[in-house]
């Protein structure tokens, strides 16, 4: 092989490889829609923020099958109006969320469920096989629902600790 | 720090638990009252109580101030020497005060010795382990005791 089509086979090399080395190392998703907040995927991670909710989450997997409808892992939500929070290991939105191992807090209880559902414009949350505690108080149970600072549940074991 | 595990300890050995098991139970957290319906069971220690309904009342540090429960009321209460039985139509615990009030109907039993009281009104101070029987001014219903004397 001569030298010129040596230097043509290195010229398309290199052509080829060109954008690699000059692509920015974040690949950036941008994707935005009327009945959501702005959502941005980035490597691995997306933050969601409308100042009354905050997510964010890191994920192994992320499926959008359409604007209103996703799966996700990990979901970490900060709900400034109620200054309380909510966990999950696994989330599926679909106009609200199907959450299990969750997590929601609160100032007066954090909470813990198996399975559970939050919904957004109800700020309803329910509970699957559940448990609620705070220093003194320790309740659980199968089905609990907390709307509007008032909290229900069937067949309660409910513990007051360290009376005297 | 030994001193203050040690403190902790007498101080967590001096409290126990209270546990509650219903059917139906209802928080609300701007009124700091849980409220719990259908086949009510309390127990602390010794102490059992049963009821239909029972409001708990708690302050904003989530300790316990009162209890009340409501509706075919039956009860196994210690003072500090005696244990009482019996069943009325409502009682109430003042966690503060360690005072047990039995309103309507209320059948008391003193377990050691069998004395009976019946009243529309007894109040049983936990710490002092005085027993007070009283009645309404517009209530008419007699104040009962039976004393079993040993022969």
């Amino acid at each position: 092989m001569d030298i010129k089509k040596s230097l043509l086979v290195l010229f398309i090399i290199i052509t080829i490889t060109f954008p690699f080395f000059f692509s920015p190392k974040k690949i950036e998703y941008k994707e935005s829609n009327k009945s959501l907040p702005y959502i941005q995927i980035y490597n691995g991670v997306f933050k969601v923020y409308n100042k009354i909710i905050e997510k964010k989450g890191t994920f192994s997997q992320t499926n959008y099958f359409n604007k209103n409808y996703f799966i996700t892992n990990n979901l970490d939500m900060f709900l400034y109006d109620k200054n309380s929070s909510l966990k999950a290991k696994k989330v599926l939105y679909k106009n609200q969320y199907y959450l299990t191992n969750v997590i929601y807090k609160t100032n007066k209880y954090k909470y813990k469920a198996k399975n559970g559902i939050y919904n957004e414009n109800t700020k309803t949350f329910i509970g699957y096989n559940f448990q609620f505690f705070n220093d003194k108080i320790d309740g659980k149970g199968n089905k609990m629902i907390y709307k509007n600072d008032i909290l229900t549940a069937d067949n309660i074991k409910y513990t007051i600790k360290g009376i005297k | 720090m030994k001193k203050i595990i040690v403190f902790l300890l007498i101080v967590f050995s001096y409290s126990a638990n209270m546990q509650i098991l219903a059917k139906h139970f209802t928080y609300d957290k701007q009124k700091n009252v849980a409220i719990f319906k259908g086949d009510v069971n309390v127990t602390k220690e010794s102490d059992n109580i049963l009821s239909n309904i029972l409001f708990v009342y708690t302050n904003k540090k989530n300790k316990l101030q009162k209890l009340i429960a409501i509706g075919n009321v039956k009860f196994r209460v210690t003072d500090k020497n005696s244990t009482y039985k019996g069943q009325t139509d409502k009682l109430t615990y003042n966690a503060n005060k360690e005072i047990y009030k039995f309103e309507g109907h209320a059948h008391i039993i003193k377990v050691q010795d069998n004395q009976e009281i019946f009243g529309n009104k007894i109040i049983i101070n936990k710490k002092t382990g005085n027993a007070i029987v009283d009645s309404d001014k517009n209530d008419t219903a007699p104040i009962k005791f039976i004393l079993k004397v040993k022969e």
